[in-house]
């Protein structure tokens, strides 16, 4: 298996004090700033284009064709979004924990390039320490002269907020979080119209990025475009964090130049994953989060890339790979899955509100053995309501993409394991109890 | 309509190019062009939220044909939609499914079966059965969301109408979705509830059966309604309304959604109104007094006695010593035959429709007559001691909208703030006894916005107001007078305060005047009337001063006590004890009763059809739901009695005996007829010269107002709208009339009315006292609704910090207040700067005494001290 070329965004892991101004700054914190500001923001724009970074949350939409389409106003916004809420994903919990300053830097540099005059820091805000930390950050990057008025003795004047979250998974939705942050009830809002860089904060344009893809900045403008794309293939330029989960010896996080590595290394190399438990052998990976639909064993030879996940019919989404071996009980995961979609649906449109309800009942009847051989025809008619065509990727009914989310574990779940729906359905209970 | 040619644009609906306005949603196009597609949370006068999903229909994008709320998508050109394909009838059917899984099946028992969107569409689209098998949601039943309006939580659909219509239409986002999921409910603000004047419209706008009034809920099912369209008599807005009654009961009211008036809302006062109509203290047969008792009679001999006293009074003394007071409240038919009877037989002057003041019948009759859409589009509204949310509560909505969408700029001029204080572009608190003096200085324009060269002063809208009940008439007049001046074609809004007093106005039941602005002395030859007054009457409050010194021994008191709100109730109190015979046309038993010599029995609201002529001039049908109550009969059917009785035959057996002569001798309803009011759809604006913009017309929602099954003014139409009224080639209305010249003598009759003063204060800590007019202040309908009087509350003062240091009270104390001998009971005092240095201002509300210090003369100075 390949090492990974270059750590980028982890590059200070394991280094004592890493998330402090002193460490930050003896390793090389904010000359990525110095360079940007000696720099015409279009430069940066065209350095962020040239390395074809794709925005790490999760739809994976190139980063600098993002910010290009930003509509030109008087007042533009940025915000980081870092309300990384969704099980098996802790990519940015740990950024926000471990190296604030590169987020804020990065933070800076997108601002600058952008022409954003403030920019706010979205935080979970269960992420208690994270908060913390960013928020000592942002104090020690305006003492230093990195934000406030004439930043670093440039023309350039920023303003950063953090901002924590209010314990809702739907505020990492770009337009509930844009809601939340004018302190409204996080209602995702309709798109069309509601694209943020047309209408976003306060009706203004913005820009919505996550915590690991700005955190790349520094090294992007320091190292240049080029650099960035030279590691990676195709499409998938750069490293990526991998949340590695589940039934796996070594879990954690693992910063891997993309599609150099494919999930049959990932989990089974011994300087990663470190393969399964003994005597157990592999069921199936969820390959980016619990949204995506999953793989199956015979799949683990794709490279991680976005493309090459996408064509095989699921995502690489958030980067959180999850392991499940033959101790898992399908039914029980799926239903898990349902359950957690069910109780951080918003409630605003129906399919969403109802059908993530009415799908994790009959979910959770069946792994109680109370299940009837028609509700797996119900199942699939319940997802079809919520995704028509139960297709991938998927079409919706709803609002936002919490909506199709809630069908594809079920979905591929019934699938891909429909003998052990029938035998929880069958036996009256769950086999695996 | 050249414009809305202009800005129409084609797109494809099912296959077919259908023309609609650019900027309607496809949700409107698609029902004007006859595709109705199923929706719960759009409502056409709200704002789309696309979140029941129950429009969902595809719509051709960058990425071909995808599901998108119809509600909230706009029709582009060419755009492509359809609504009828399997994906969309899978979604529509899978979003119902879905809204049924947790909905209780309890349409037996639920107000709403029979006429709820939810049913309705089931019906239509649904499954016919459940695939849900698991327990449903359970809440407690149901939760109080205002004093009126309960919450059964497990019906709600979640489609937020009503946080909605509470945070976007009135405001005060005092109710709004708690929890998430599937967990998610309406629940009121901790600690609040969604109390104000509006809360009853999320009744009307509820698509299931979650929220229900207190006081229908369980007493009717809707299928046994019958449904008579009508316009609300509350205040003078005229909002078109359909009553609904079972069993000769009335159970409820609905607002229609009229373009050019309430847009389908109605204040509470107005939808519990119809309680008063069947209430215990109505009148059901006449009474006379006889031994100091007022005794049940007969129709005959009440009559014969008030014939007989009228008889013999004018004789003895002549017509100066009769007079009624009233007529704002009554049916146009009705003031037309009262003053025809008073004025042209008996010679009868001192009649007074705005017994409290009220604006000066030369300014409703002589000046230009704004209409409610031209409120809210003019570029300049100069709001004059206007309170319009106490005064004329839903047109302070539709002025509120038009604030925040900025299709007007409006400066208020008042003595304390109002709830469009902050909406407005200039508030100027003044004391009422400088702005006179003040108001020519003021630059109006600037306040509010607009650039002098952009105005042309048929842009500018005079509201005129009653905010304070101790303002006269000719201050009022004097006020609007100088605003004139500089804009000579302003055109004015008067708040009046019956539903009908333009309508009285018109027919001529002011001092001075005859029907149609004709002003007595200058009557013509072929006048049919026999005997119209010679000399000027007077008017309420001269009536019964005049009467507190023995000069009156008749008072006729027309219409629903037409005297509750009047400032001063000992003069009133005096008056009707000194004058020999007082006759109370009257619905209800009333705080006057004791006073009262003959009450003749009038029929209630709902009880008769006819017609009502609001503020803006617009006539509007009344309609008839009810058998009357007792042996209660129409006013005009009381006056062609009396005349009888008397020896006379005032010619009328129909409403429209009475039309044919009004359109005879009014020049202000030529080219009028009551048979229009059956055909237009938001009523007719007189004269007739005034020129009505006519909007596209608005096709019946069932689900925008759910109970309203139909409404036969509002059913057709489409896309292209339709002129109603011919106009010559430049753009003039043929056969409009020139009423002017009359109007001018009109005025020339008004000066001759001696003008009042304000009370100056010259002592410091002397306060004029400033009677604030209150929604729920005073009228029959508040004191007989069971639900209106259960919302009134005990009134609050309010003075300026400087007022009250000069008076060394303060904020939360509680205070009387003292003239004179006089001393009130005891009140709280909120200390304000939303009111102007020296006045007190106390709001009105009848119960509680204010109304002994009052007098319209001038003002009253009072102090406020710590009780």
């Amino acid at each position: 298996m390949p090492e990974a070329a270059e750590s980028i965004v982890l590059s200070r892991r394991g280094v004592e004090g890493s998330h402090t101004l002193d460490v930050y700054l003896e390793t090389g914190g904010y000359e990525g700033l110095r360079k940007a500001l000696a720099m015409n923001p279009e430069e940066i724009v065209a350095q962020v284009v040239e390395s074809n970074i794709l925005g790490r949350g999760g739809a994976g939409f190139e980063a600098g064709r993002k910010w290009s389409m930003l509509k030109k106003s008087t007042r533009r916004y940025l915000v980081i979004n870092g309300d990384e809420s969704e099980p098996a994903t802790f990519k940015d919990h740990f950024l926000v924990e471990n190296d604030p300053h590169q987020l804020v830097e990065g933070t800076i540099i997108a601002a600058y390039a952008i022409g954003a005059s403030r920019a706010f820091i979205f935080i979970r805000g269960e992420f208690a320490l994270g908060l913390e930390r960013v928020q000592s950050a942002v104090n020690d990057a305006y003492k230093i002269g990195a934000l406030g008025r004439n930043i670093f003795g440039s023309s350039f004047s920023l303003d950063l907020i953090v901002h924590p979250g209010a314990g809702a998974y739907i505020c990492g939705e770009e337009t509930a979080l844009l809601e939340s942050l004018e302190g409204k009830r996080g209602f995702p809002r309709i798109k069309p119209p509601y694209f943020p860089a047309v209408i976003g904060l306060y009706g203004e344009p913005t820009i919505v990025n996550n915590v690991e893809t700005v955190s790349n900045l520094p090294w992007i403008v320091s190292r240049g475009g080029a650099a960035f794309k030279a590691l990676g293939s195709g499409r998938s330029t750069g490293t990526r964090i991998f949340a590695l989960s589940g039934a796996v010896k070594r879990p954690g996080l693992y910063e891997l130049e993309m599609v150099k590595t494919t999930f049959r290394e990932l989990i089974f190399s011994d300087d990663l994953g470190g393969g399964l438990y003994e005597g157990r052998s592999l069921k199936a990976v969820i390959p980016g989060g619990v949204s995506a639909p999953w793989i199956t064993p015979d799949q683990l030879d794709l490279p991680l890339g976005q493309d090459e996940v996408a064509k095989a019919g699921s995502m690489l989404g958030s980067g959180s790979i999850i392991v499940m071996d033959d101790s898992t009980c399908m039914v029980r995961a799926a239903w898990r899955i349902s359950r957690f979609f069910m109780r951080e649906s918003c409630g605003q449109c129906t399919p969403c509100r109802e059908g993530s309800n009415w799908i994790e009942k009959v979910m959770a009847r069946i792994e109680a053995g109370a299940g009837r051989e028609e509700d797996l025809e119900l199942l699939m008619d319940l997802c079809d309501n919520i995704v028509p065509g139960v297709s991938w990727p998927p079409a919706q009914t709803t609002i936002c993409v919490l909506g199709p989310s809630i069908p594809s574990s079920v979905a591929v779940g019934i699938r891909m394991f429909r003998d052990e729906f029938l035998t929880h359905i069958k036996e009256g209970g769950c086999p695996f109890e | 309509m050249s414009k809305e040619r202009e800005e129409a644009i084609s797109f494809v609906l099912d296959g077919r190019p259908i023309w609609a306005r650019k900027g309607d949603p496809v949700i409107r196009a698609a029902e004007e062009a006859g595709t109705y597609i199923p929706r719960f949370c759009y409502h056409p006068r709200m704002k789309a939220v696309g979140m029941c999903r129950m429009c969902l229909v595809e719509i051709k994008g960058p990425r071909g044909f995808t599901l998108q709320p119809a509600c909230f998508v706009q029709v582009s050109p060419d755009m492509e939609v359809i609504t009828d394909s399997v994906a969309v009838r899978k979604a529509q059917d899978g979003v119902l499914e879905y809204l049924l899984a947790n909905h209780p099946l309890d349409c037996p028992v639920c107000d709403k079966g029979g006429e709820c969107p939810l049913q309705d569409q089931t019906l239509a689209h649904g499954p016919g059965e459940s695939r849900y098998v698991e327990e449903k949601r359970h809440f407690a039943k149901p939760i109080e969301i205002s004093s009126i309006v309960l919450l059964d939580r497990e019906r709600c659909i979640q489609c937020g109408r009503c946080t909605r219509f509470a945070g976007e239409v009135v405001g005060k986002g005092l109710i709004d979705f708690a929890g998430r999921g599937a967990n998610i409910e309406v629940a009121p603000a901790p600690g609040g509830t969604f109390d104000n004047y509006f809360s009853g419209n999320i009744i009307q706008i509820c698509p299931v059966g979650a929220l229900t009034s207190k006081s229908y809920r369980f007493k009717a099912r809707p299928w046994d309604l019958e449904q008579t369209e009508s316009t609300c008599t509350s205040c003078a807005m005229g909002c078109r309304v359909v009553l609904q009654s079972s069993q000769n009961e009335m159970t409820r009211v609905l607002g229609i959604d009229s373009d050019a008036i309430n847009h389908s809302w109605l204040c509470d006062k107005g939808r519990f109104a119809f309680e008063a109509t069947s209430s215990e203290d109505r009148v059901l047969a006449p009474y006379l007094r006889k031994n100091d008792n007022l005794v049940e009679v007969g129709w005959f001999e009440a009559l014969t006695q008030v014939a007989k006293t009228l008889t013999a009074a004018l004789e003895k003394v002549g017509p100066a010593t009769v007079a009624a007071i009233g007529g704002g409240s009554i049916s146009n038919e009705d003031a037309f035959a009262w003053a025809k009877l008073l004025k042209g037989y008996l010679s009868v002057d001192s009649l007074d429709c705005q017994p409290e003041g009220g604006v000066d019948p030369s300014l409703l009759l002589g000046g230009k007559i704004a209409t409610f859409d031209e409120v809210v589009n003019s570029k300049l509204t100069l709001l004059l001691g206007a309170d319009v949310e106490e005064e004329m509560p839903v047109l302070y909505l539709r002025l509120r909208e038009a604030l925040l969408a900025q299709t007007t700029s409006a400066v208020e001029i008042i003595e304390r703030r109002t709830s469009l204080s902050t909406l407005v572009s200039s508030s100027l608190l003044i004391e009422a006894d400088e702005v006179l003096s003040q108001i020519e200085s003021i630059d109006l324009s600037a306040l509010a916005g607009v650039k002098v060269k952009d105005l042309s002063d048929e842009q500018v809208v005079v509201v005129v107001g009653q905010a304070d009940l101790l303002r006269s008439s000719s201050w009022r007049s004097g006020l609007v007078a100088k605003v004139l001046q500089r804009y000579p074609n302003a055109k004015i809004l008067p708040l009046l305060q019956g539903a009908n007093t333009m309508g009285a106005v018109q027919m001529g039941m002011s001092p001075g005047l005859l029907p149609g602005g004709r002003v007595i002395g200058k009557v013509p030859e072929d006048f049919p009337w026999p005997n119209p007054p010679k000399s000027l009457g007077r008017n309420a409050a001269d009536v019964l001063s005049a009467a507190a010194a023995d000069d009156i021994e008749i008072i006729f008191l027309l219409g629903p006590n037409p005297l509750s709100g009047f400032p001063d109730k000992s003069l009133v109190r005096q008056a009707l004890e000194r004058s020999s015979m007082v006759v109370a046309i009257d619905s209800h038993f009333g705080e006057w009763t004791e006073y009262v010599d003959v009450v003749l029995p009038l029929s209630g609201y709902g009880e008769y059809f006819g017609s009502i002529t609001n503020a803006e001039s617009r006539v509007l049908p009344l309609g008839q739901s009810l058998v009357p109550a007792g042996v209660s009969q129409k006013g005009w059917e009381i006056a062609v009695a009396l005349a009888e009785s008397i020896g006379y035959d005032l010619g009328f057996e129909s409403e429209s005996d009475i039309w044919e002569e009004i359109q005879a001798i009014s020049k202000i309803h030529r080219g009028f007829s009551p048979s229009l009011l059956s055909t237009e759809v938001e009523g007719v604006v007189v004269p007739r010269s005034v020129k009505v913009h006519i909007a596209g017309r608005r096709v019946l929602d069932p689900v925008a107002t759910p109970g309203i099954s139909s409404v036969k003014r509002q059913a057709a139409p489409l896309s292209e709208p339709v002129a109603i009224y011919d106009f010559n080639p430049d753009g003039e209305l043929v056969d409009s009339n020139d009423s002017s010249d009359s109007l001018d003598e009109l005025s020339d009759v008004m000066k001759e009315r001696p003008t009042a003063s304000i009370a100056s204060r010259k002592e410091p800590d002397k306060l004029r006292l400033h009677l604030a007019r209150k929604l729920y202040g005073y009228g029959v309908e508040v004191a007989s609704s069971p639900t209106l009087s259960s919302l009134v509350s005990k009134p609050k003062l309010r003075l300026s910090s400087e007022s009250a240091r000069v008076s060394s009270v303060e904020d939360g104390d509680v205070v009387r207040i003292i003239s004179g001998d006089l001393s009130s009971g005891e009140f709280q005092l909120e200390v304000s700067n939303d009111v102007v240095p020296g006045v007190l201002v106390a709001e009105f509300v009848e119960g509680y005494e204010l109304d002994k210090f009052g007098s319209l003369n001038g003002g009253v100075l009072v102090k406020v001290v710590k009780a």
